[in-house]
């Protein structure tokens, strides 16, 4: 039987404010298979941190569940998956090569064995002149190449990403988009299965092979859309097939938003 | 208000406790033999309105001079120096000076109130000093260019942008300020030199007399329960309110989305100051500002030199150049205290410090003295900072310990240390008996006293200043229990440790007078160190000026080359690995 990578499903989640109850999200399904890029759109505060927080085992469903190869998702697993952060969450009295080292001795892998594999996402990320800088001496763009060098130094079957350009400058984010997609279609790279949260239109369209849409909160899933356009999509600037899809997908969210009914 | 409940009910245990106890011991009839006990409340308003009197004169001169100095940097080279010799000086190095200018000045007891108050004021200048000086340095370049180019300049700079850029710091400065106000309350309503000894009324007076005087520990306990009733009681509605209401102005949140909605009656009574202030501003603060434009305007360029210059990179010509200015400052203000202590003894004019130095053969063993004493800080910090690690990172990270532990840490820190002494040396002395060795135990204990607080304090903000998305992200690398704290948690608080041993170390030097010469019941405890010392000294037959100068500048000394070759360095190195900077 074909198990999907990471499955969720009916998952609703709410939280108490005192004594009002809030639902942040409300019967969201979908699933991800193996080698699949998908992304999770949806408006500011509609729940899609929270849903990737379930899936990373941080937070817990209050109905439903999330799976990862058929088995509950009960708590956070560096092996199963890694997150990179928006605001990046280096540890800032480690050095490059210690933070990039952190998930490998959080799942206890020997000093000697740990090296090798730290050296390679370094090179892989274009790190080397910056193993021993601290994070204060980083711009923030390198600060987030080591962010994903720490998450895949872990060598997880999926990697989580929230919202992880939004805290970059334009023509910086752009640049870390290529390297994310090359890492993603590179055979040698042990993960393959990425999800990513967002609340660009155009970033979900370039990226992802399937782009998920919530709508406003509570996080109902609104549209799950296959994007066929042929990769690389590099020149998305200058293709109609993207602007139409980027077009479906923001008619899709304004009526459902409320917001822009003429359109 | 939050947890109203809680502090209503410490505040009734508070007056239950004592009640309890009489009633249990059936000592109902020993307390009242103590005639000061009715004149309590009386007692307590008085020294709230010293302590209030010297608050005021704090809250003038630092803003004044911490402004000053954190604004300009021809002043600052001066200031710095003396605000930092100052505050070198334990407190009650200020006596003499203070008790000699103000006792004799004025008729009857305003001299000795003045002296009370001004004593009181030496206690708690430099935090709050220090702490404005540190947040004028401290405001956004950002901020500072914005209202440069909207032309927001000189006092309208001072009262829109820096006033309340700083308030926060102020805030923080003021709640230390108040509890060295309170750890020296007894000292400083008990007026003693040589001696004499000048007793003003007052709770600490009260806790002091029926102590050492009276020997009625049943009402020294009700006097302790007053007293850290009065503690707890401003800090819980003045001082915590006001620190959650200064939070509004950190420069440094203002993007962050948790930021709550501004709920005045969140802040319990101490809002109608804050809407008073705001109704004067409201009402005279535009007038107050064309006032003070055409002062400046009149008189500005007088102030020519207060001119904002950006600091340039120090070399080591200006570094030799700040020692010596230390070195002759240091000189300079320790003269003066001589002088001003001989005045005190009536013994001017002063002999020859080489003469001194022969007929007080104590005196070469000051750096011995210096020692013994440093070390007994020692012992009381490691087991500080032994207890506090693991009670401060527990407490912090736990919201049920929180709410059980919280508020008997907060009566702990509310007792002013002095207070205890006596409970503490009657202990021990009972416990191990008046061996020297039992004495230096009650020495560290009173030591322990003075120091642990700061620590256990800035633990408990430290680790509750841990970003979330740190925190999230050791979650999601599933670090846990040992490797979790060894990787996150103790890195993360070192710059608050430091900033916490910092202010513990001034601390234990201001507590070490009064904590190896211990005088109870009429007998004398002592241990060897630079407290007992300045004891001796100041209770000597003949007291000799340039004895206790020399006792006061080794002490300040001290404090100083610690500050400036261990902490300030350490904490340098680590404020770069602060998470604001990443």
């Amino acid at each position: 039987m074909f198990v999907p990578e990471i499955e969720v499903k009916h998952v609703g989640r709410e939280y108490s404010e005192g004594r009002m109850r809030k639902k942040i999200l409300d019967d969201v399904s979908f699933s991800i298979n193996e080698h699949e890029f998908v992304c999770v759109l949806g408006p500011s505060g509609c729940g899609k941190s929270t849903l990737l927080r379930i899936v990373a085992g941080l937070d817990t469903a209050t109905t439903g569940k999330a799976l990862f190869r058929g088995r509950d998702i009960t708590g956070p697993n560096p092996r199963t998956s890694a997150m990179i952060f928006q605001t990046f969450a280096l540890l800032p009295w480690r050095t490059v090569y210690e933070n990039i080292e952190l998930g490998l001795q959080s799942i206890g892998v020997p000093k000697e064995k740990r090296k090798p594999t730290v050296l390679k996402y370094i090179r892989l990320m274009d790190l080397d002149d910056f193993a021993d800088a601290y994070p204060y001496e980083l711009s923030g763009g390198m600060k987030q190449r080591v962010g994903i060098a720490r998450a895949l130094a872990v060598e997880p079957c999926v990697l989580l990403m929230d919202e992880p350009f939004s805290a970059l400058d334009a023509m910086t984010a752009n640049q870390l988009r290529r390297d994310v997609l090359e890492i993603w279609n590179d055979a040698k790279t042990v993960t393959n299965t990425f999800l990513m949260i967002t609340h660009l239109i155009e970033e979900a369209v370039m990226m992802a092979d399937r782009v998920i849409v919530l709508s406003k909160r509570p996080g109902r899933v609104i549209g799950d859309i296959p994007i066929d356009i042929p990769r690389p999509r590099y020149d998305h600037e200058r293709d109609p097939e993207f602007y139409e899809m980027c077009d479906m997908i923001r008619r899709m969210i304004s009526y459902n938003t409320g917001e822009g009914k003429q359109v | 208000m939050k947890n109203l409940k809680t502090i209503i009910a410490v505040l009734l245990t508070l007056l239950a406790a004592p009640a309890v106890v009489f009633t249990y011991f059936g000592q109902w009839d020993s307390v009242f033999a103590n005639p000061q006990v009715l004149l309590l409340p009386y007692f307590v308003f008085r020294s709230v309105l010293r302590m209030l009197a010297a608050y005021v004169l704090v809250v003038i001169f630092g803003l004044t001079f911490g402004i000053i100095a954190g604004l300009y940097r021809r002043p600052r080279i001066f200031l710095l120096p003396v605000l930092d010799i100052l505050q070198s000086i334990p407190v009650l190095g200020y006596l003499p000076p203070v008790i000699l200018m103000f006792s004799g000045a004025l008729p009857g007891e305003l001299g000795y109130e003045l002296a009370s108050i001004l004593l009181i004021f030496t206690g708690m200048a430099w935090a709050v000093t220090f702490s404005v000086l540190g947040a004028v340095r401290n405001i956004p370049n950002d901020l500072r260019e914005a209202s440069n180019a909207f032309g927001v300049r000189g006092w309208r700079y001072v009262r829109h942008i820096v006033l309340p850029a700083i308030f926060p710091s102020f805030v923080t400065g003021s709640i230390l300020a108040w509890g060295g106000g309170w750890y020296f309350l007894v000292a400083a309503e008990m007026l003693s030199y040589g001696t004499s000894v000048h007793v003003l009324p007052g709770i600490g007076s009260f806790l002091g007399s029926a102590v050492f005087s009276l020997g009625n520990l049943p009402s020294a306990f009700l006097g302790l329960c007053v007293f850290v009733f009065v503690v707890f009681f401003i800090n819980s509605f003045v001082w915590k309110p006001l620190s959650e209401f200064a939070k509004y102005f950190n420069t440094q949140t203002m993007v962050s989305e948790g930021t709550q909605p501004l709920v005045y009656s969140e802040f319990g009574p101490i809002r109608h100051l804050i809407y008073f202030v705001d109704k004067l501003d409201a009402k005279y603060g535009d007038r107050l500002d064309l006032f003070m434009v055409s002062l400046q305007q009149r008189y500005g360029k007088t102030f020519r030199f207060l001119e904002h210059v950006p600091s340039k990179k120090r070399h080591t010509r200006a570094t030799l150049l700040t020692i010596a200015l230390y070195v002759f400052l240091f000189a300079t203000i320790m003269a003066c205290l001589a002088f001003f202590v001989a005045a005190a003894l009536s013994v001017l004019p002063l002999q020859s410090l080489a003469h001194v130095l022969d007929t007080r053969p104590n005196l070469q063993n000051l750096p011995l003295f210096g020692l013994y004493s440093a070390s007994r800080i020692f012992v009381a910090y490691i087991i500080a900072l032994a207890w506090t690690l693991v009670a401060g990172i527990a407490v912090a990270r736990s919201k049920k310990l929180q709410a059980i532990f919280m508020p008997m840490f907060d009566i702990g820190q509310s007792t002013p240390a002095l207070a205890l002494f006596p409970f503490i040396v009657i202990m021990v002395i009972s416990m191990f008996g008046g061996s020297g060795m039992s004495v230096e135990i009650a020495s560290i204990l009173l030591l322990l006293t003075g120091t642990q607080w700061y620590l256990f304090f800035n633990i408990v903000g430290a680790v509750k200043s841990i970003p979330g998305n740190i925190l999230e992200a050791s979650r999601a690398f599933d670090l846990r229990g040992w490797q979790f704290y060894s990787t996150v948690v103790f890195p993360a608080i070192i710059p608050g440790l430091l900033l916490g041993s910092i202010q513990a170390w001034g601390g234990a030097w201001n507590a070490l007078i009064v904590s190896e010469y211990i005088n109870y019941g009429g007998q004398v405890y002592q241990v060897q160190g630079l407290g007992a010392y300045l004891n001796q000294a100041t209770l000597a037959a003949v007291p000799e000026p340039w004895e206790i100068t020399l006792i006061v500048a080794t002490m300040s000394a001290i404090v100083l080359l610690m500050n400036y070759l261990i902490w300030r360095p350490l904490f340098n190195y680590a404020e770069r690995f602060k998470f604001e900077n990443v």
